[in-house]
């Protein structure tokens, strides 16, 4: 590899192309969503039954302000969802993420300690995996790439396990 | 070394139940508990002491059966050790994993002469083997043992790099050049610049209840009527009274401090030998701690305010830490330099990192843009909530007090002149602080992940804030302009991809 690149010709981070997340994965993310608050109004509903004596006044008069809370909830997780992207070059993977406030993670392979493909349940049902990436930074700064369609993940993987190989080479 | 399994000294035991103690210790939180329920059942002493008698055999034995089951073996270049009574631990040590090698002098072995052997090693293991009581001779030939086959494996490893410095590959191991030492009253300085002491009154801020009933009592039994003295006087003696006792406060605490500082770093010395550095001290409890030079991620130079009053300055050696998900675990791990001036930073810092020299008035400042953030994200939130609950609570008079909330732009000030960055060759250098300063010195090329933020609103004022992690901790250098924070970005990540230079 040439290691006398002017300054000026370094490949930049932020002309990368971010490749979208796969399609499902803001729907995976609102039915996690629609799943925990399903638990959240079954439990509420449960203590109703037993507590006949709760005073339910206060939820009937403001009630209504529940529905606004409710979408604009799911109208975050869903953009948040669509906000997330990743690229990857030779040597390193780019995650981003974030509505407003918009953050990029650069993971050089050569960095990696090890790498990993999970799949939860919700994950199997819409056929994605997540890519976990994890370096010395320690567990705070692992990157992990959610929404990943199955057969992408593997091959992500394999990329980073090919080009780790060549970089140990060098 | 023979082939058998070998059993500690028994006086391992000794340092079996310390450990033991230090684990009790930890879960000091618990004893609150238990102290406050002792209370509740009102206990007498007698029945205390016979509980605390109680623990102390079940320690003892304890102890001792642990080091029943603790065997250890040298095989060629790995340890093995057996351990555990219940739940049997086997581990295996090779010497190349071994980062860090420490020889502790607990003041009970010290008439002895023994010592503990500590082994720190790397990766996703985190664990760090101590074998206790062994002779001083006997330590000292496993850790040259040690210490030679990983110096002839780096230079093995270097040669086939074709990159290596032949010439000193040639020199023994252990000749170790002293690079500092510091006097007594480097060390009694640094007790007082930075007291720890005060968390000690954090700890016990449960039983000042319980304190402040013993003192009266006290003040009682001596026969003097406190309440009927202080309501006589005016306002004045009270308020003398009160800056009086905090002066003697701050007083026992500084000397506190003080003796702790003594204590851990008395007859401060560090080396530097091929491959480590090696810092030596201690009062009663020797201590010797040994850093790879190349597991050194980063140097550290941390100047407090009341350093920055006498001119003094702490430099730390920061090494990759294996548990870094808990630092407090790995404090001792650090190399820690403590009250020197700026030359002797400068002398120190050439020596870890020769091409790098601090020149403190070529940093670059961070934006303007960092104090409008701070005055409509916190102080201007803040006061529409304090406003706002004052006029829900209709406290009217409170509103008077509300705009106090911007006494906060001052300390956001302060803390906007500290940050800055520098680059000097392949060095980066971090500036931040508030009234003290503190600037992180790290080549890029150790450098783990790359973190670039940008709000939407930085990007139309064309700024980003960039955070660069290391395998110790991270760096971050917020609303920087955007044009400095993509090519300080790229260019680090060019060296770490393209240098193939190892972090460890």
């Amino acid at each position: 590899m040439d290691t006398n690149l002017p300054v000026t010709d370094l490949p930049r981070f932020e002309a990368q192309k971010p490749q979208k997340l796969a399609a499902s994965y803001a729907v995976a993310c609102v039915s996690v969503l629609s799943i925990a608050l399903g638990f959240i109004l079954g439990a509420c509903f449960v203590v109703s039954l037993f507590a006949t004596d709760l005073d339910l006044t206060p939820i009937k008069q403001h009630g209504m302000w529940g529905v606004p809370v409710l979408l604009g909830l799911y109208a975050l997780v869903w953009l948040g969802a669509k906000c997330k992207a990743y690229a990857v070059r030779e040597q390193d993977v780019s995650f981003y993420s974030g509505i407003v406030f918009r953050k990029v993670v650069v993971q050089p392979i050569t960095r990696l300690q090890h790498i990993e493909v999970s799949r939860g349940a919700i994950e199997r049902a819409f056929g994605l995996a997540t890519l976990k990436m994890y370096s010395a930074g320690g567990a705070l700064h692992s990157v992990a790439i959610p929404g990943l369609p199955v057969e992408e993940a593997e091959a992500l993987r394999g990329h980073i396990l090919d080009s780790r190989g060549l970089a140990n080479e060098q | 070394m023979s082939n058998d399994w070998q059993r500690l000294s028994p006086w391992a035991i000794v340092f079996f139940a310390f450990r033991g103690l230090k684990h009790i210790a930890n879960l000091y939180p618990a004893f609150i508990g238990v102290f406050i329920t002792a209370q509740h059942f009102d206990l007498g002493w007698g029945a205390i002491a016979l509980y605390t008698f109680y623990a102390f055999v079940v320690l003892v034995l304890g102890a001792s059966l642990y080091y029943l089951n603790f065997f250890y073996i040298q095989q060629g270049d790995k340890f093995l050790i057996r351990s555990g009574i219940l739940q049997k631990d086997r581990l295996e040590l090779p010497f190349a994993r071994i980062q860090n090698i420490t020889v502790k002098e607990p003041f009970y072995f010290r008439p002895l002469g023994l010592v503990i052997l500590n082994m720190d090693s790397a990766g996703s293991a985190q664990k760090e083997v101590g074998i206790a009581a062994l002779s001083l001779a006997k330590a000292a030939t496993i850790k040259d043992t040690i210490e030679q086959y990983n110096a002839a494996r780096s230079s093995e490893a270097e040669m086939s790099d074709t990159t290596a410095n032949t010439e000193t590959d040639k020199v023994d191991p252990s000749t170790k050049t002293l690079l500092i030492t510091r006097s007594n009253a480097d060390i009694v300085l640094h007790g007082i610049t930075h007291n720890r002491a005060w968390l000690l009154l954090a700890f016990m801020a449960p039983f000042f209840e319980q304190i402040q009933t013993l003192l009266f009592h006290v003040i009682e039994a001596i026969g003097f009527d406190f309440a009927t003295w202080i309501s006589n006087k005016s306002v004045f003696v009270i308020t003398m009274l009160f800056i009086v006792s905090a002066f003697f406060v701050f007083f026992v605490m500084s000397l506190l401090s003080v003796l702790g500082s003594i204590l851990s770093l008395y007859d401060f010395k560090l080396y530097a030998g091929k491959n480590v550095y090696q810092r030596n001290s201690g009062l009663l409890n020797k201590h010797e701690i040994q850093v790879k030079k190349s597991r050194v991620q980063a140097l550290r130079y941390v100047q407090n305010w009341m350093d920055r009053i006498v001119g003094r300055l702490v430099l730390i050696l920061e090494p990759f830490n294996a548990s870094s998900g808990q630092p407090a675990a790995s404090i001792m791990q650090k190399i820690l330099v403590p009250s020197i001036n700026d030359t002797e930073f400068d002398g120190l810092a050439k020596h870890v990192y020769p091409t790098f020299a601090l020149q403190k008035d070529t940093f670059k400042p961070i934006s303007k843009y960092y104090l409008v953030r701070k005055l409509y994200m916190v102080v201007l939130p803040l006061f529409a909530a304090t406003a706002a609950v004052a006029i829900v609570s209709k406290q009217y008079e409170l509103l008077v007090f509300t705009p106090l909330v911007f006494l906060l732009m001052p300390l956001f000030y302060c803390r906007w002149r500290r940050y800055g960055w520098m680059q000097c060759d392949d060095y980066l250098v971090v500036r931040s602080g508030f009234i003290g300063v503190e600037y992180f010195v790290f080549p890029r090329y150790k450098v783990q992940q790359v973190k670039v933020y940008q709000s939407i609103f930085l990007k139309r004022k064309k700024l980003a804030s960039v955070q660069f992690v290391l395998a110790s901790r991270a760096a971050f250098i917020p609303f920087m302009g955007e044009q400095d924070a993509h090519a300080l970005a790229n260019n680090t990540l060019y060296e770490v991809e393209v240098s193939g230079r190892s972090w460890m």
